[in-house]
């Protein structure tokens, strides 16, 4: 019996393991801005938000605020010669100012300050690209007939533009109660699913992409049709993109690698970007 | 023709043909007596010339000589004694021979001389690992493993704690070809990557090259681990058996028609699982095991025709049943491998030795869940994949005089990789089965090299390998160019350098890198492309032959493009990518290149008393993907500056054994959090949860690695080791007793990292380790 039990020790002593705080030398953890604007002649308000970061390890704060948006920084967005203040807006949470008091323009370079009472500044420009994205092909073919569950095939071909480098965009399902507009007007429901070209595009005379939706429930809608957005990107707002889709969430996978998601902000996270933006719809219902 | 043209041509002929008249050949094979035994790596020569040959994987030596009336030959091998036999040379002779271990001869010091000097040696980076130290050295609960004592040599550096997965000069664990008797073993680990398959007891020899690989190698970039199993004794029967903490053994080998015919079969089990079974409850049962079978026949049809037949089967199962009021739910997971292998060897002239070789091998793992509800319900979920091969090979050796050794011959593979196929069904939905196809691919070479003996200081390997691969109607061909060059400054001490191209056609598909059995393989395709390697050597060998050791240094430079990596966030659990769309592991994946370089010392002591080895290696290894770490370089996570290993084995008497290892690695390079925010991305204008209004919202919490991949580094790992073996010889058995003790000052070794929430809200880096001190007993008998 003693042999017995010593086998089950030794057994077990196998499965052993010994957990205790990891000694490894790491930097000195301070939080950072997180500064987050997306600037283009298409839009019609220029938004900045505002975040703190927490540092990882041994950072003894209250959680709460640092993941709200800030409201007492200074934000100042120029173009080289003309500079503005982005005032804070109450309502919304975020710093935002008509393009008519500070319009964008394709072609020019953008440039955004940010600051806050206790010190911390954090920067970026961006280049607002040229030209809009212009679709070759839209094609949506409705894959079933009951008229509650309705799924799409669409297949689009954009056309490159010389200068085109970085393209994003989205399919969104648009779906409303209103039967009159020519153009969604009230949206029920939209569901988006955002994509980015892939960098061998920049090679080839045109880019195709085809995607599968489904829109469940669909006999409540009168309209129903599919939108597709093209944004033509700068180099920042495309990476940026690119990783901010996949990283929330990615770390709870244990087996996979972790994702670095891109930053061009100075001091801090988040992005400064701009776009042009072309939008198409295809009323299916 | 003209007048001279014709003199010239006649000339020549008749040099020739005076000096093939003057010539004889010496051949036949080596073998260790007692148990008829074929010794691969038998160093015959002629004393005081450089006229030398080594003999082949199956023992066969060819040696063409000068007309005379006395020649002596000298046999020697690594724990044998060298043999001296005197010919008269005047016709061609077919000699067998038969080597005394050195057990035989003295029972305490090892005194044989290694079989060929490493000074003397064109080949470099390649190591050769003798069963029987493999079986001196402290092993963690004291299972021997070849792969473990691997890990101790410079250029090769372990995976994690207790893992038997390696990593040479930089290369992944997918990069090591690893063949039982020339069939591909996939994968090569038991219980989760602690134990290899491979059991001691069944094997004759195993050899490691990191570089300057010869051309009848290739299909990995990294390294070639070589293993051939004992044909089994010829005289009388025989064997091995072993007690351990949680497995035991039995090897059995004898003649089925004496001196012509033998078997070997080779048997190891685990039986934690039976021990704890007891102890369960009875409707929670549950366990882990792991066995092992190899077997061989081997026949000698005629004096130039041998026949052998040889196998591997093992398999790992972890199972959890479970019963509760009327429920009922099973969990299961097993892997396996199968290899078969035919061979024959045909001697076509006494200068011309053929083997061909019939390859079966097949990997499969499958995870499985039942699961029966009280209504009647029930559930049920199956996932396998797996890799199978199907081989042909054919390989000449041809010895025309003793300055060239030339081996060509040609290989075709046929690949079924299964990369997974899941199968769910339940009561209350459909069948859904998720079937990856079936992906077949040929992979052919022919390759052709020559061992020449230049002059007595220069010596050159060089050869050509053109590999051939075949997917999906892509079809690739890839010369493979490969050299290795000594020069003798003296008479124990050379220069050597080599240079090796190499192409990889396969991909492991692995996120932890310990050898787990979820670990896929892939073949390359168009969208994952084949690797290639090519490293170039330098390297200075002495010999101290008098004392007894050896030291070489080696330097090398190797250059990885089309490196597969995952993107990051993906993994091979992943099935949607972030646009929301089913993904295969085609999409998962990234390629890229990599850059390994260093250096190597490895000094050894190969006789006397105490015996052992110290190695060191200073090297880096860095990737570059222009999908992962915004393009830039990081280094890879087995990335290790400083890696030691020192090993020694000391025979007291001819009772007592002692002997100890430790090592030193800096630690893997790991990716940190710093900092996390909550993200704004952008929205299109017409998301329902936008409403037009704004072009960003909220997607939630992510982290800050610092801007760089790796950018951290893990605690050192050091642990020493230590065994005491006590020998005892009964009139027909010979039994050892050992204790080990595996890490004697306990140190906890960093396992994996992770971040633990306190009750403040704060956040710890939480380091875990395995296996602190943990003795071990073993009993074994040889009869």
């Amino acid at each position: 019996m003693k042999k017995t039990i010593l086998y089950i020790l030794l057994f077990f002593s196998l499965f052993y393991s010994c957990t205790k705080e990891a000694k490894i030398k790491l930097p000195p953890q301070e939080d950072k801005l997180v500064v987050t604007s997306f600037i283009s002649p298409n839009d019609t308000v220029i938004v900045v938000t505002v975040r703190n970061s927490i540092p990882k390890f041994n950072w003894v704060g209250i959680w709460g605020p640092q993941y709200s948006n800030l409201t007492d920084a200074t934000v100042y967005i120029s173009d080289g010669t003309t500079q503005i203040k982005v005032p804070f807006d109450q309502s919304n949470g975020m710093y935002l100012t008509s393009t008519k008091n500070f319009p964008i323009v394709s072609g020019k370079t953008y440039y955004l300050d940010v600051s806050t009472p206790d010190g911390k500044k954090a920067s970026g420009e961006t280049s607002v690209p040229e030209g809009v994205l212009q679709l070759t092909k839209f094609e949506v073919e409705v894959a079933n007939s009951n008229p509650d569950h309705i799924k799409f095939n669409t297949l689009i071909s954009i056309a490159d533009l010389p200068e085109t480098t970085y393209i994003t965009g989205a399919f969104d399902v648009v779906s409303s109660w209103d039967t009159t507009a020519a153009q969604p007007s009230n949206y029920m429901y939209t569901e988006s699913n955002y994509f980015s070209a892939s960098d061998e595009f920049q090679s080839y005379s045109e880019y195709l992409k085809s995607k599968q939706t489904e829109l469940y429930d669909a006999g409540y809608y009168r309209y129903i049709a599919m939108g597709v957005t093209l944004l033509n990107s700068d180099k920042h707002f495309y990476l940026y993109h690119k990783t901010i889709r996949v990283a929330p969430g990615s770390g709870d996978n244990p087996f996979s690698d972790p994702v670095m998601v891109y930053t061009n902000i100075n001091g801090g996270f988040g992005c400064f970007g701009s776009y042009t933006r072309n939008v198409y719809f295809k009323r299916v219902r | 023709m003209n007048k001279p043209v014709k003199l010239l041509l006649f000339c020549v002929l008749f040099t020739k043909l005076l000096s093939a008249q003057s010539k004889y050949t010496i051949s036949g094979y080596v073998n260790e007596k007692g148990s008829l035994e074929n010794l691969p790596g038998v160093t015959i020569y002629q004393p005081n010339t450089r006229n030398a040959t080594t003999s082949n994987i199956y023992g066969f030596y060819s040696i063409t000589l000068p007309a005379a009336d006395s020649v002596t030959l000298s046999f020697a091998f690594i724990g044998f004694a060298t043999q001296n036999h005197v010919f008269k040379l005047d016709k061609n002779q077919s000699f067998n021979v038969q080597l005394k271990a050195q057990s035989e001869l003295q029972e305490v010091e090892v005194v044989a001389k290694k079989n060929e000097p490493v000074s003397e040696d064109v080949q470099m980076s390649k190591i050769d690992i003798s069963i029987e130290k493999v079986k001196d050295i402290p092993a963690l609960l004291g299972e021997k493993d070849v792969m473990k004592v691997i890990q101790l040599m410079p250029g090769v550096q372990k995976g994690s704690e207790g893992s038997s997965g390696f990593y040479v000069r930089g290369g992944g664990p997918d990069q090591n070809l690893i063949i039982l008797d020339e069939a591909t073993v996939y994968n090569a680990f038991h219980l989760f990557g602690f134990f290899s398959l491979f059991n001691g007891d069944a094997l004759k020899s195993v050899e490691l090259t990191k570089g300057g690989f010869p051309a009848r190698y290739g299909g990995r970039l990294s390294s070639v681990l070589d293993m051939q199993m004992k044909d089994g004794n010829k005289e009388k029967i025989s064997g091995e058996a072993g007690i351990g903490l949680i497995s035991s053994r039995l090897t059995l080998e004898g003649p089925l028609i004496k001196n012509k015919c033998s078997f070997l079969v080779s048997g190891r089990r685990t039986y934690a699982d039976a021990l704890i079974y007891p102890f369960l409850p009875s409707d929670s049962k549950g366990g882990y095991y792991f066995y092992d079978l190899n077997a061989k026949v081997n026949y000698v049809l005629n004096d130039k025709d041998r026949i052998y037949l040889s196998g591997y089967f093992g398999k790992d199962k972890f199972y959890l049943n479970n019963k509760n009021n009327g429920s009922e739910d099973k969990v299961g997971l097993k892997w396996g491998n199968a290899t078969a292998t035919a061979r024959w060897n045909h001697l076509f002239t006494n200068k011309l030795f053929c083997n061909t070789s019939l390859i079966f091998t097949d990997y499969k793992l499958v995870i499985s869940a039942d699961e029966k509800y009280q209504n009647g319900e029930s559930f049920s979920l199956r996932y396998t994949s797996g890799i199978r091969d199907y081989s042909l090979k054919t390989g000449f050796d041809y010895i025309p005089n003793p300055n060239h050794y030339i081996k060509f011959g040609l290989q075709g593979i046929y690949h079924q990789f299964r990369p997974g196929a899941l199968v769910v069904k339940g009561n209350s939905f459909n069948e859904n089965i998720n079937n990856t196809k079936l992906i077949e691919a040929f992979e052919n070479s022919v390759f052709v090299e020559d061992d020449w003996k230049i002059t007595s200081r220069w010596r050159l390997n060089a050869g050509i390998r053109v590999s051939n691969y075949i997917v999906r109607k892509e079809n690739y061909i890839n010369p493979e160019p490969r050299a290795s060059l000594r020069f003798k400054l003296k008479e124990d001490l050379s220069l050597k350098a080599s240079y090796a191209m190499m192409n990889q056609y396969m991909h492991l598909l692995s996120n932890t890198g310990i050898g787990l059995p979820t670990d896929l393989w892939v073949p390359a395709t168009k969208n994952a492309p084949f690797m290639r390697s090519q490293q170039v050597a330098l390297g200075i060998a002495k010999d101290f032959l008098k004392k007894g050791y050896d030291i070489s240094l080696e330097g090398y430079y190797k250059k990885m493009d089309r490196v597969l990596g995952y993107r990051e966030g993906a993994s091979f659990l992943t099935v949607l990518n972030g646009e929301g769309n089913e993904v295969s592991w085609e999409d998962n994946v990234t390629s890229g290149q990599g850059w390994s370089y260093g250096g190597e010392v490895l000094i050894r002591k190969n006789e006397g008393k105490f015996t052992g080895w110290i190695g060191y290696t200073l090297s880096w290894t860095q990737l570059q993907f222009n999908e992962l770490n915004f393009g830039k370089k990081f280094y890879a996570r087995y990335d290790r500056r400083h890696d030691i290993s020192v090993v020694g084995v000391y025979h007291v008497n001819k009772r007592i054994t002692l002997s100890f290892t430790w090592v030193y690695g800096t630690g893997n390079a790991i990716t940190l959090p710093l900092n996390t925010y909550n993200a704004y991305a952008y929205t299109s204008p017409y998301s329902g949860y936008n409403q037009g209004a704004f072009n960003q919202m909220d997607v939630g919490t992510v982290q800050d690695f610092g801007q760089q991949r790796n950018a951290f580094r893990m605690s050192a790992y050091h642990r020493l080791d230590f065994g005491i073996q006590w020998h005892k010889k009964f009139k027909h058995v010979e039994r050892v007793f050992e204790i080990g003790i595996y890490n004697v000052y306990s140190r906890q070794n960093p396992y994996f990292y992770y971040i633990e929430t306190q009750q403040d809200g704060t956040q710890k880096l939480m380091q875990v380790s395995l296996f602190p001190i943990i003795p071990s007993f073993t009993w074994s008998w040889k009869f």
